[in-house]
């Protein structure tokens, strides 16, 4: 296998330069994640802490409680929903090709590729509009609209699974009786975990890191940016003001959190797929 | 009271003439020529690497994948601490490890560097993405039948040749990919600019200049037009990309 035919060993001094490249972010996280309060500065970034303190963890998650818990509220309905309707997307697409089937399924794809930009005015328009002419308002508006733009991601991914399943599985299904509907229940949804986590940690992936869209206060949708730019670009900026000019206007908290936090959850996924 | 005369092609013509969406178009190829090439080179080059067998792999795989688990935000956070413009003895993140490592002529402005701070930005885009690059390189390079590189072989060809004349033409469906799906990226990148330096015209992309002009300023028209030209740059990249790709499947 050694296909470059030089000591093994040399190869191994890229890989570990490399390897620090990737870990010094994360370790300047991880480390200051644990100092206290009173050691983060800039000047000290690079040394270990003194002792594990728990304090901007504890502090970071009481601040991003409410934040966090809107994320779940959302996430998870918008996940199984989006999913569910890409794994019927799929599997029609795959299986039952009907007549259009292959003009319709690039401008599916093509929908993964949309800059959030172009549509975010109709769809502020939409949200403030029409949606609450119907009553609907903060977080199920959201899960609406995170639903509609997951779907190119999780048609995609089922539709390349189900591709990969033999024609005669489906086909024995067939003579054994059973109609589309059938086959769908009974064939493809039970061998359709392993995608069906995949499919949702990439949209809670994709819904927690981007959140075009977020709910304002008393419940009327508003758009900004980024529920957890204004958090954490806040905090950071309080960490910045503290190390820079030592002074103290509020606690940081720690972007630690966030990445935790969706680590976790592509952690455990990866975990339930395996 | 809203206008709502027929504007024409107005709004877009006078994009073209504002000189914040030219320094917009700059930032914008800069960045994406920087992080594109980079994140495939380097991608590339780990991707080789790694495929030669080495004890290890595994681990040096997923952590050269896992910065893609991490939101733009929290990277772009990360590498604000690290790439500190700071002088004199408020030095701190890469300058400051430069400058305990002897190293004082790598200290730098980075993103306050004029003209070419926006590169600085697409470092830490390509920390995020080249493991990716890297993981379809990987996948590329191991569906390439090892006969072919035994053949080469025989023929008197060296590694390098090797490389150069059959596995980089075989690879090429690859790094079609890896150039269209980084290079749409690069287009509508938001929230990596907001979190490393925030709304700073010398860092404007058009995402940024969309936002502040349409949320900000309400100028919903010009918001409007900076949208569909974001839309129509990434469908040139990607319609094609698509038809490829369908087209290429059909015929498997």
């Amino acid at each position: 296998m050694n296909r470059l035919r030089i000591g093994r060993n040399w190869l191994y001094i890229p890989l570990v330069a490399m390897a620090i490249f990737y870990l010094i972010p994360m370790y300047v996280m991880i480390v200051t994640g644990f100092k206290s309060f009173a050691e983060v500065d800039l000047q000290t970034m690079w040394n270990l802490p003194k002792g594990i303190h728990f304090d901007n963890y504890i502090e970071a998650f009481r601040q991003l409680a409410p934040s966090l818990w809107n994320s779940f509220i959302m996430v998870i309905p918008a996940a199984v929903i989006s999913s569910f309707l890409g794994s019927l997307n799929g599997f029609i697409l795959a299986k039952w090709k009907f007549r259009g089937a292959d003009f319709i399924f690039p401008f599916i794809l093509f929908g993964m590729f949309i800059p959030y930009q172009s549509i975010l005015i109709p769809l502020v328009i939409f949200i403030n509009n029409t949606l609450r002419y119907i009553g609907m308002t903060g977080i199920p508006a959201l899960i609406l609209a995170h639903i509609i733009y997951g779907i190119p991601i999780t048609t995609l991914t089922f539709r390349n699974y189900y591709a990969s399943i033999p024609q005669e599985l489906l086909e024995a299904a067939k003579i054994d009786g059973a109609d589309m509907l059938g086959i769908y229940r009974h064939i493809l949804l039970p061998i359709s975990s392993p995608q069906f986590c995949g499919g949702a940690d990439l949209a809670v992936h994709l819904r927690l890191e981007r959140l075009p869209v977020r709910g304002g206060a008393n419940g009327q949708p508003v758009v900004a940016h980024h529920g957890r730019i204004e958090q954490h670009g806040r905090q950071s900026d309080h960490f910045v003001e503290r190390a820079d000019g030592g002074f103290a206007p509020g606690r940081p908290a720690h972007p630690c959190w966030s990445t935790f936090s969706s680590d976790v959850t592509s952690c455990a996924v990866c975990w339930l797929v395996r | 009271v809203p206008d709502y005369t027929w504007a024409g092609l107005s709004n877009y013509i006078n994009l073209f003439s504002d000189p914040r969406f030219l320094v917009d178009i700059r930032n914008t190829l800069i960045f994406t020529g920087v992080f594109v090439i980079g994140s495939i080179l380097l991608g590339f080059f780990l991707a080789v690497m790694l495929d030669q067998g080495l004890k290890g792999e595994g681990f040096f795989r997923s952590l050269f994948l896992f910065p893609m688990a991490i939101s733009y935000i929290v990277t772009g956070v990360v590498w604000r601490w690290l790439m500190n413009p700071a002088e004199g003895d408020r030095l701190s993140g890469f300058n400051l490890l430069f400058s305990q490592l002897n190293l004082d002529f790598l200290i730098n402005k980075w993103h306050t560097t004029e003209t070419w701070g926006i590169a600085a930005i697409a470092l830490a885009a390509i920390w995020q993405m080249s493991g990716y690059t890297m993981a379809i390189y990987l996948a590329g390079l191991r569906s390439i039948p090892d006969e072919l590189r035994e053949a080469a072989r025989i023929d008197g060809a060296g590694e390098f040749q090797i490389y150069r004349h059959i596995i980089l033409p075989l690879l090429s469906p690859v790094t079609l990919s890896a150039l269209i799906i980084l290079g749409h990226m690069s287009l509508k990148v938001f929230d990596l600019i907001i979190a490393v330096a925030g709304k700073q015209l010398p860092l404007d992309v058009p995402a940024i200049y969309m936002w502040q002009t349409t949320f900000d300023g309400l100028f919903y028209g010009r918001g409007a037009a900076i949208g569909i030209l974001l839309l129509v740059s990434v469908a040139v990249l990607i319609i094609p990309y698509i038809r490829y790709t369908l087209k290429t499947e059909t015929q498997q």
